[in-house]
């Protein structure tokens, strides 16, 4: 993966031109629109105290498997629980298990890479051997064995994707690192006699940013997606708290009595990691435009 | 050729001895004492049946010489004895292994097969009405997990057909017609969703082949279109396709876990999921080791279909890290 100057710097000086808004949103209609989406469901998730209808845990013995109606959007589960705010705050679930673990990741797996890119040697060998060796193991199935033997439990599921996603952005980041290496302004910095320290943290860090930045969009699209499988099979999020995998894990035993709960949790799952795809995509494009 | 198979075959049998050592670790980390779950309270209260179990699986020994053994009889074939069934592990292990195996291989055809021509369209009708309506089933293909779809496949049969995907698994040999009707509907939920990952990455290749030179070189020289494609664009192509398919056999082994538990069908991947619940380790180390081992084993076929597709990887140039 070679994120070349010139294209870097291209995108870079185009973010630094005064873009205005109009012009942008005609020019990337697929991208405002899928920005807009994701705008709006993480502010459904900050702001779910206050525009939910119900609380998400008010059991109603009166209302139980309620279809769609005004008084509830999406329908009512089996303890007479409203789906429409259970799907607002599982959201804060989601995205927030989604959030962290590659925060992690892209911070544990950010050192290893830069360490690993900058000294080369054991360090470099040590560390890509092992990404190499969590990168050969089917990542479902990883996330899986982790979070059953930890415990399930929404901290687990984190950690567990966590895990998984740290050997992709050391990988990343490393092969990012290598490309800089080979540049003029490294060479300038070290006769200049630049600490390691300062040449990794302040002039490394900020030339790897946009390959971290794509790969953030995307690993924690597919962050949802693993968080939703680890929930649905019950090693996630616990009741009665939810997340959208819990929905719909809970839906998959009602399927035929309340299909809502799959269908609405379906939903919000996919147009979710739909919209971080093509976030990431457009963001990919701008970068490196031979790549599409 | 064969230094290069050589390699990456010691690579491959390297990652897996490590993966072996790692697997091995986690489950000592584990919490919980095993043998207090598996007698139970009452069973663990008794400090002699505790010492004459953990005897019996070998835990009073140091954990090398633990490890050590199930290396040295994993070696021969024998990956130890299950601590709840007491049945030899490799034995449930080859009764799991052929669904999902069989749903693997099904999974990937159908990633091909469907993913390949769809590609191949967008490509040649690149920027037209048919490449736009393929990118866009691709995106939604790849955005919609395989437990949603494979969920309402069974709400949409059960309501609207009445009908109950069969749950029970019969060998190919014994009975094709039955073993198909149980593995056909989640391979196929299987492979769509790779076939949108095939479909996206065949026509990102064969774009990025027919702006090349020799591309343009050949029509020059005035072969023929088919000639052209044949030859040229989708030898270069397959190279691509043929990694992100070693992926998606990745995520298809994972995917299996989700459609092996949603259609109730006796799989490897249940097995894992269900002996960590039950902290049958020899049980999850072998299983999880076989998962791996065959993860790899793809990999090391689109590795070795590599060298055969583009010489240069042969010599160790086309490879960049």
């Amino acid at each position: 993966m070679a994120w070349r100057a010139s294209t870097m710097e291209r995108a870079s000086s185009a973010a630094g031109k005064r873009i205005k808004p109009l012009a942008f949103v005609r020019r990337h209609v697929v991208l405002s629109v899928a920005l807009v989406v994701f705008g709006v469901i993480v502010l459904a998730a900050v702001l779910a105290p206050w525009i939910a209808p119900h609380d998400p845990l008010e059991l109603n013995a009166d209302a139980t498997f309620q279809g769609p109606s005004s008084t509830h959007p999406l329908g009512t589960d089996r303890y007479g629980r409203d789906l429409f705010s259970r799907l607002i705050f599982g959201a804060r679930v989601s995205l927030g298990v989604a959030g962290s673990a590659v925060a992690i990741a892209a911070l544990a797996g950010g050192l290893i890479g830069l360490v690993a890119g900058f000294y080369g040697r054991w360090v470099e060998a040590v560390s890509m051997r092992l990404a190499d060796m969590v990168l050969a193991f089917p990542a479902l199935l990883l996330a899986i064995t982790l979070a059953a033997g930890l415990g399930p439990s929404a901290r687990n599921a984190t950690l567990a994707i966590a895990v998984l996603y740290t050997p992709v952005f050391a990988r990343i980041v490393r092969a990012s690192v290598l490309v800089e290496m080979r540049k003029d302004y490294i060479d300038a910095l070290r006769v200049s006699g630049a600490s390691p320290l300062r040449m990794m943290f302040r002039h490394l860090m900020p030339n790897i940013g946009t390959p971290m930045l794509i790969q953030a969009t995307l690993a924690t699209a597919a962050g949802i997606e693993l968080e939703a499988g680890l929930s649905f099979l019950g090693l996630g999020t616990q009741p009665p708290a939810a997340s959208w995998g819990s929905i719909l894990g809970e839906g998959r035993v009602l399927l035929t009595r309340a299909p809502w709960m799959t269908i609405g949790a379906g939903v919000v799952i996919s147009v979710t990691v739909l919209a971080l795809f093509l976030v990431g995509d457009a963001l990919r494009d701008a970068a490196d435009p031979t790549s599409s | 050729m064969l230094r290069y198979l050589v390699g990456r075959v010691l690579g491959g049998i390297g990652t897996l001895l490590g993966l072996s050592a790692i697997v091995f670790i986690f489950l000592l980390l584990i919490p919980g004492s095993v043998v207090a779950n598996i007698l139970g309270p009452e069973g663990s209260s008794s400090p002699e049946a505790v010492a004459r179990l953990e005897k019996e699986f070998g835990l009073d020994r140091p954990v090398a010489v633990q490890y050590l053994d199930w290396l040295a009889g994993a070696a021969r074939g024998d990956l130890g004895d299950s601590w709840r069934t007491r049945l030899p592990v490799s034995q449930t292990i080859l009764e799991r292994l052929p669904l999902t195996a069989e749903l693997t291989v099904l999974a990937s055809l159908i990633a091909v097969v469907v993913g390949v021509p769809l590609g191949a369209i967008g490509a040649s009708r690149h920027g037209r009405l048919a490449d736009h309506a393929t990118r866009v089933a691709v995106l939604i293909g790849s955005a919609i997990p395989v437990f949603l779809t494979a969920s309402l496949v069974l709400i949409v049969g059960s309501t609207q057909f009445r009908w109950v995907p069969p749950t029970g698994f019969v060998s190919l040999w014994d009975d094709p017609i039955q073993n198909l009707e149980t593995v056909i509907t989640p391979a196929i939920l299987l492979g769509v969703i790779s076939a949108a990952s095939v479909a996206r990455m065949t026509r990102g290749a064969m774009l990025d082949v027919l702006g090349r030179d020799y591309v343009r070189t050949a029509k020059a020289k005035g072969l023929r279109p088919r000639r052209i494609i044949g030859r040229h664009v989708f030898r270069n192509a397959s190279i691509p396709v043929l990694t992100v398919l070693g992926v998606e056999t990745g995520r298809m082994l994972g995917g299996a876990v989700m459609t092996e538990t949603i259609f109730s069908l006796p799989g490897l991947g249940r097995l894992v999921v269900d002996s960590i619940g039950k902290r049958d380790f020899p049980m999850v180390q072998g299983a999880v080791l076989v998962i791996a081992a065959m993860f790899i084993a793809v990999n090391l076929m689109t590795d070795i279909l590599y060298g055969l597709a583009d010489p240069r990887v042969r010599v160790g140039r086309g490879r960049s890290n």
